[in-house]
């Protein structure tokens, strides 16, 4: 597993072995995933994004650069100020560039703009291997 | 309104009967009978048969509301079940909905008069979108069916207060802790999360907001489509893992979903929330206190709920299925399958609103005394990969780590379950690592053994440790550093606690013996390094 920590807006970091970053668009944020390695024949790849406490009818969304809809990061039954937890989305091969996957993170909220997660909104995100049976 | 006198299982024929699934048939999606050994079937609701139940189902619904609120069965005392004990986040999150909607479907069965219901389930794979005949009378909870008991917070909570009051002080002590646990320390606490506030939202709603999706526009939203989407399903049948189908293993199924690392398994995390909060109107109404009952851990009070879980149940049935059908696991292994097993759930009522003896997470692993099978619905095309496939699924080598001569192995559970069955495709191998003889008079054979106690420096080839030995062939001055042995592993061998330990042990007691001291090795077992590997 290999892990992007993300990082504010507009910021440039390389991190060991893979790069984060994220463009100046206030309403999205770019994490670039390095994977260490291909998935094996008997893996899949999943798209692991941690996120922190979220405010009541908070989701984050993550699509590929494109615009195509990977997934939604959507608590349901989380306790008083407790964090969202760790989501997976599947992950397809086509979203896979050179060894890199690129994401954008957005926050959503009816009646509210679209923007960023916050480094507390959305903590970590990382590359995941799981193993299945074809 | 029937009777309910319908009987409970006794232990022995709860745990006892047969397990759903194992005669499934190859017949298309959308043939009648999964299996032929459940005495009932959840139907795609979708179906004739299906919309069959729903009219009985709406009958339960309205029979269950009209119940005092002093009888557990009570439609909305049943959903308080759920507020007080559902785990969410965690690896007990389908087994515990299994009993909850278990025990929940024959009180329906009982209120419905139909002597054939079974909670149909909501296919959203197929049918994104709310069932037809989902938005009829009692069967929408913003129909004025609700209005006596959710107009307004005051009505449910003087509804309700009363039989809560009564019911709390019947408690036990344990059911308390659990609940501590659950930061539900008190009555006025449960209370205050179902009444809620801006900050975190409301479990109640009023009649107007309790369900966000409407008959004139019952689709679902596009990100909620796309987390019920054939390859999500897919991806979440696909691990061969439990603790990867599942959520998080967590100390207990109250834990706060989210605390620790609070990884989600696929389904649970997509599919499973997502439905719940479109239905609720999340990301769609802008104020948290009037998302509908499907946001929140009342969630029961809406019927769809229970079309809901079916689904998610059905799901998991498939998920076991092809596990069995690959020779896996379909439950955690070595100590963690009693730290699940023993999970005590003990809020589940029966069909006579009477706690049920069944009150540990083991008592629900198989469909059992509840006795259902599934329609066949989307996703059942994971099951019956071939076997090449399984060997794909298992090869690998797992190195092990070596400590004054012992070596533990983590061997996955499913690799050895293929192994001793003989279906695994390849030899299974340990390969040990030791270093070559420095003398002339230096032991060069060694036994290798597997679960011997530590400290053992002989065994006969009659041991059960005994599984062969390997020689270095005479001795060379130039020999130096290590060598690395291939010992195919019997038929017959086990891990302890999911780890095989490796000893490596001079062949000849007598030998061994007789080497001097400055040669002898400091422990019986000469092994440096270990490996299990397909080979």
């Amino acid at each position: 597993m290999v892990r992007a920590k993300v990082v504010a807006t507009a910021m440039l970091a390389l991190l060991g072995t893979f790069l984060t970053y994220a463009n100046g668009s206030s309403d999205r944020r770019i994490v670039d995933v390095v994977l260490p390695r291909p998935a094996a024949s008997n893996e899949t790849i999943g798209l692991a994004v941690r996120v922190g406490f979220l405010p009541r009818g908070t989701e984050v969304e993550v699509t590929t650069p494109a615009g195509e809809l990977i997934g939604t990061v959507s608590p349901f039954g989380i306790r008083d100020h407790q964090p969202a937890g760790t989501y997976t989305f599947p992950i397809r091969q086509s979203m896979i560039h050179d060894g890199h996957v690129a994401v954008f993170l957005s926050v959503k909220r009816a009646g509210t703009q679209t923007r960023a997660p916050t480094p507390d909104e959305v903590t970590d995100v990382s590359v995941v291997f799981i193993r299945v049976a074809q | 309104m029937t009777s309910f006198l319908g009987h409970s299982f006794s232990r022995r024929q709860f745990v006892g009967s047969v397990t759903v699934g194992l005669a499934a048939s190859v017949a298309p999606i959308g043939s009648v009978r999964a299996q032929s050994a459940a005495r009932y079937t959840r139907y795609n609701v979708s179906c004739e048969k299906g919309q069959e139940m729903l009219k009985s189902y709406g009958i339960a619904v309205k029979n269950l509301m009209a119940l005092k609120p002093d009888d557990p069965r009570n439609w909305f005392r049943n959903a308080f079940i759920h507020t007080l004990d559902c785990p969410h986040g965690n690896w007990w999150f389908f087994v515990w909905h299994r009993g909850y909607l278990g025990w929940f479907e024959q009180t329906l069965r009982d209120a419905s008069g139909n002597p054939d219901f079974a909670i149909p389930y909501w296919d959203w794979t197929e049918t994104p979108r709310i069932p037809d005949g989902m938005f009829d009378d009692a069967l929408k909870p913003s129909n004025p069916p609700y209005d006596p008991y959710i107009k307004d917070f005051k009505t449910f909570y003087n509804y309700l207060n009363p039989a809560l009051t009564e019911y709390w002080k019947g408690l036990s002590a344990s059911q308390l802790q659990q609940l501590e646990t659950r930061m539900i320390p008190t009555l006025d606490s449960l209370w205050t999360q179902v009444k809620g506030d801006e900050q975190n939202g409301a479990m109640f709603a009023t009649t107007r907001y309790a369900r966000f999706l409407t008959a004139d526009s019952p689709e679902m939203d596009a990100s909620t489509q796309k987390a019920v989407e054939p390859f999500m399903v897919r991806s979440g049948l696909k691990p061969v893992e439990f603790a990867k189908f599942n959520s998080v293993q967590t100390p207990s199924h109250n834990s706060a979903p989210g605390s620790g690392p609070g990884t989600f398994g696929i389904l649970e995390g997509n599919p499973h929330n997502k439905v719940h909060n479109n239905v609720g109107g999340v990301g769609h109404i802008m104020d948290p206190l009037n998302f509908g009952y499907m946001a929140d851990n009342l969630s029961p009070v809406d019927p769809l709920f229970f079309l809901h879980h079916s689904n998610m149940d059905r799901l998991w049935d498939v998920w076991t299925r092809k596990q069995q059908k690959l020779g896996l696991p379909t439950l955690p292994v070595g100590d963690d399958l009693k730290k699940f097993e023993d999970e005590k759930f003990e809020f589940y009522v029966n069909r006579q609103g009477k706690p049920v003896d069944q009150n540990r997470a083991g008592d629900y692993v198989n469909i059992g005394g509840f006795d259902y099978g599934y329609q066949r619905g989307f996703g059942e095309d994971i099951i019956g990969q071939p076997n090449v496939a399984i060997a794909a699924a298992l090869s690998g080598r797992f190195s092990g780590e070596t400590v004054a001569g012992v070596g533990a192995v983590n061997v996955p559970h499913a690799l050895l379950q293929q192994h001793a069955a003989g279906t695994l495709g390849q030899p299974l191998v340990v390969q040990v690592t030791v270093p070559r003889p420095t003398s002339g008079a230096a032991p060069r054979e060694f036994d290798v053994l597997i679960n011997a106690p530590p400290g053992t420096t002989a065994v006969t080839p009659d041991s059960p440790y005994y599984v062969g030995t390997i020689s270095f062939f005479g001795f060379m001055r130039n020999m130096t550093g290590d060598a690395t042995f291939t010992v195919p592993l019997p038929q017959n061998v086990q891990a302890r606690n999911g780890e095989l330990h490796v000893q490596v042990v001079p062949h000849s007691p007598a030998l061994a013996a007789s080497v001097s001291e400055a040669v002898r090795p400091e422990t019986a077992s000469v092994l440096k390094a270990v490996a299990v590997s397909t080979w």
